[in-house]
């Protein structure tokens, strides 16, 4: 899979470049809307992450103009524009998906999936971690074989936890996934008390560990 | 009576109507109701002395008839009637008597053996008198006299003259009553005449026939007035009648009537003579001085100057009030005048004003002043010049916004008369609007700028601080994902993280606030009914209740929804929502927190209780200004941006409701409210 990506910071696009890399796609940095336009002449891509704001002009403008050429290659706009009228002027001209900066890596490879239509690392929608199986299609969480019941944000922090299994997710980035209706949720122990109650229902404290002033994560056994 | 009181005419003819008329009138009243009987007592009481005069006469008349009698009686030659030898001598004396009298009267000697002895009249001598027994009942009963039909009978006794208490005879006078009516008046007014009681013979003159009883009395018949007196004591059965004729006997209290009805009417003439004198003297100039006095008030020009007749009182207020009118109308003139330049000096402030309001730009605003300046001033010559002038031009100071002083502009250059005139101020006042609109335009132009700089400032914001925010929180994510780390370096990237996401928050606060200020906040409004916004704040509630589970807080919510719509914003409301809950669980150590929809005041309100650390009422008052945060909160360590409540109630005011926070002191709980907008 290729991934153009269009960004004039350069540490901001090297970042991506490397995660994108870990998740095993293949990406091609660009700074500017001029060397965007060769690159796209040079080769074809599966999936461009455009920032809206460029040196030499707004990369939606030109989506607008690929769009009129019928290049139907999947948009996702990354921007530091917040407000909804943003988002909405970027979806009008033809961006598949907006995310605004800073966001949840997390959050962007969980949306560079969805528009590649690629399954999760996990294939299957059980995942099953020691006695613990999480059923993402049921909604339903089983400890040795007993249904558990969790609330909406206890199962959404379980299931990032059990489909990044060995990676340390941080605070910003569950709170990012279960509050992705708010604006921004500034409890900062809202996630510790998630997790605390979590394993406070699961009875297996062993699974979900705290990595000490950054985040949570899951061993696979 | 009102009427009576608003007319001085009618007051000065009542008073002359009780002055002049009133007392005639009295007296024609008096002299109409008593005077008549006064005058009837005066009348019937002379009336009555002449009555007793009259009965007098008869009196002495009969007496002195008696007396004669008697002396004839004591003539010797009556002794012949003891003898019956009279001759013709005793007739002879007897006729000779009736000769002096000029009576109607029969004489006759009566003899003791009650014949006639001696008779000059045709009574035959020696026959029985007829009347003899009515006389000897009369000298039985010792009378003088005896009465018989139409005759009295005198008589005197002859005594013999050689024994003068013998009786001889008797001298007997018949007495033709008629004789009497020599006593009687008669005239055109008085009648007298004597009456018989019994059958109504009348002696004397006429007199009406009435019904006679008693000693005296008084009748009244039609025009006549009628006395009466016995006379028992000279003619028993007899009544001296009187006749009086009224209108005579009253001529003089008619005649006075008269008079005085001819004086009321004389006086009324008189009255209303002097009433048109006064009505053409006092009252007609009054009126007229009234009349014009109203057309003053309505219009100066309608009144009209009041004729003057005198030169007493009223001709001077006559003429005071001419001469107030025409001074009154002179200034009424001058004040129009100066009206109509006024009114069209208005008109020409408003359009220039208007004019001016029209302009964007200096230039403009300078030629617009300069054409409309030209048109008040037809064919003169009007310019606008920079360079300060000496003369007194109407100059322009406009506002220095840096060094909030005035500074000046230009100058108006006007005819130099014009400045000399009473209309200076009106070109002065048109140079300060001219540099009010200036320092609009300049004001609107720095406005511009300012949200420019505001708009760029969002902006910066916006881009410029999250961009490198998001390279350092992609790196973050990055090496605590995907490298290996050891915990301490782990540890650290972690407050990396922490610190960028709090670095985050504020920067989207401020922005949420920039937005705000610059009024640049999108809002989505809906109405939706009180059940789905309780839904939304249910949603938020739920994310928040392990928080409240963990610090042993009881949630509290009501499930008595109000059936109102009201007007939201469902992401704001959420975001607020999330606030006042976050802040409550903060700043809520035990006890519960209590979420509830209910009315108040006619609205919907929303209310977020908590039984937690409670606000110091003089903090009650700053919680809404930018960057406030309570003690509690610095002290608390979880240190935010100070502008949650700020936000809140901005977003609030976004969907048209209005966040109020109340608290009886520290340590006795807060409660915010939200005051929506129902439908």
């Amino acid at each position: 899979m290729e991934i153009l990506i269009i960004e004039d910071e350069h540490t901001v696009a090297q970042q991506l470049r490397q995660t994108l890399q870990q998740e095993h796609y293949r990406s091609t940095v660009v700074a500017t809307r001029r060397e965007a336009q060769y690159k796209m002449q040079q080769q074809d891509f599966d999936l461009i992450l455009l920032d809206w704001n460029l040196p030499d002009g707004d990369g939606i403008s030109m989506m607008q103009e690929w769009r009129r050429q019928n290049i139907a290659i999947p948009v996702l706009v990354l921007s530091a524009n917040t407000s909804v009228e943003d988002r909405v002027h970027a979806l009008n001209a033809g961006a598949d998906d907006y995310l605004c900066k800073p966001h949840s890596s997390l959050e962007l490879l969980a949306r560079i999936r969805a528009l590649l239509r690629r399954d999760a690392p996990v294939k299957s929608s059980k995942i099953t971690l020691g006695d613990v199986t999480l059923d993402i299609v049921g909604r339903e969480v089983t400890v040795g074989g007993t249904p558990c019941a969790l609330s909406t944000a206890e199962f959404d922090i379980l299931t990032l936890l059990f489909q990044h299994q060995n990676i340390v997710l941080t605070r910003f980035q569950l709170n990012e996934h279960i509050c992705k209706d708010f604006d921004r949720i500034t409890v900062s122990n809202l996630i510790d008390v998630h997790i605390r109650n979590l394993r406070k229902k699961l009875d297996r404290p062993e699974l979900i560990r705290t990595v000490r002033g950054v985040g949570y994560t899951v061993k696979a056994s | 009576m009102k009427w009576f009181r608003r007319h001085i005419r009618l007051k000065l003819l009542g008073i002359f109507f009780l002055t002049g008329f009133v007392p005639f009138l009295v007296i024609l009243i008096y002299s109409e109701a008593y005077g008549e009987k006064r005058m009837r007592e005066s009348v019937v009481q002379v009336q009555r002395a002449q009555m007793a005069q009259i009965r007098s006469n008869i009196r002495m008349h009969l007496s002195q008839l008696q007396r004669d009698l008697g002396f004839l009686a004591e003539v010797g030659v009556m002794d012949d009637l003891l003898i019956g030898d009279l001759d013709r001598r005793v007739d002879l004396l007897l006729h000779s008597y009736i000769g002096h009298l000029d009576l109607n009267v029969s004489m006759l000697a009566i003899g003791n053996d009650e014949t006639v002895a001696a008779a000059p009249s045709d009574i035959p001598v020696g026959s029985v008198y007829p009347d003899m027994p009515l006389l000897k009942s009369a000298i039985g009963g010792a009378r003088q006299f005896a009465l018989t039909g139409n005759r009295l009978l005198l008589y005197a006794p002859v005594h013999a003259s050689y024994s003068m208490e013998r009786v001889i005879g008797y001298l007997v006078m018949e007495y033709r009553l008629s004789n009497l009516s020599k006593f009687m008046v008669s005239d055109q007014s008085i009648r007298s005449a004597l009456v018989c009681g019994t059958d109504g013979r009348q002696i004397g003159s006429r007199v009406e026939r009435i019904g006679l009883a008693g000693r005296s009395g008084i009748r009244k018949s039609g025009r006549e007035l009628v006395l009466y007196e016995t006379l028992d004591d000279i003619l028993p059965g007899w009544y001296l009648v009187y006749q009086l004729d009224k209108t005579d006997a009253f001529s003089f209290l008619s005649q006075l009537q008269r008079y005085l009805v001819m004086i009321l009417l004389g006086g009324l003439v008189v009255i209303a003579l002097f009433s048109y004198w006064i009505s053409r003297r006092i009252v007609a100039p009054l009126v007229a001085l009234e009349k014009s006095a109203g057309h003053m008030a309505c219009s100066v020009h309608d009144a009209v100057e009041i004729p003057v007749y005198s030169e007493d009182e009223i001709g001077r207020l006559a003429g005071s009030f001419n001469f107030l009118l025409k001074e009154i109308r002179g200034a009424f003139d001058a004040l129009e005048t100066q009206n109509r330049l006024r009114t069209r000096r208005l008109t020409q402030m408003i359009r220039l004003f208007d004019r001016l309001l029209r302009t964007r730009t200096e230039s403009e605003c300078i030629r617009v002043a300069v054409e409309e300046m030209a048109k008040v001033l037809p064919g003169q010559k009007v310019d606008f010049r920079k360079e300060e002038t000496d003369t007194a031009m109407p100059a322009l100071y406009v506002h220095d916004f840096e060094h909030d002083t005035l500074r000046y502009y230009g100058s108006l250059v006007l005819p130099e008369a014009t400045m000399h005139s009473d209309a200076a101020e009106f070109y002065r006042s048109a140079a300060r609007m001219i540099a009010s609109r200036i320092d609009q335009i300049r004001a609107f132009e720095r406005l511009r700028r300012d949200s420019e700089a505001k708009t760029s400032f969002i902006s910066y914001l916006s881009h410029d601080l999250r961009t490198p925010l998001h390279a350092i929180m992609t790196q973050t994510q990055y090496l605590i994902g995907y490298e290996t780390l050891s915990a301490a370096q782990c540890e650290k990237i972690g407050k990396i993280e922490n610190s960028a996401a709090h670095l985050l928050g504020m920067i989207n606060d401020l922005l949420d606030m920039a937005k705000l200020e610059a009024g640049k906040f999108d809002t989505r409004l809906e109405t939706v009914p009180v059940k789905e916004a309780g839904a939304i704040v249910e949603e938020v509630i739920a994310l928040f209740e392990p928080l409240a589970q963990q610090k042993s807080l009881q949630f509290e919510c009501s499930d008595d929804l109000p059936a109102e719509s009201i007007v939201v914003d469902r992401r704001l409301l959420r975001q607020i929502a999330a606030n006042l809950l976050s802040n409550a669980l903060k700043f809520t150590d035990s006890g519960a927190i209590v979420c509830c929809f209910g009315r108040s005041g006619g609205t919907v309100v929303l209310s977020i209780c908590d039984t937690g650390r409670g606000i110091d009422p003089q903090r009650l008052s700053k919680v809404f200004d930018l960057f406030e945060q309570s003690a509690a909160a610095t002290e608390g360590g979880e240190r935010g941006s100070g502008l949650g409540l700020t936000l809140s109630r901005e977003f609030a005011r976004l969907f048209g409701a209005e966040l109020v926070l109340e608290s009886e002191g520290e340590g006795r709980g807060t409660c915010a409210r939200l005051f929506f907008t129902t439908l």
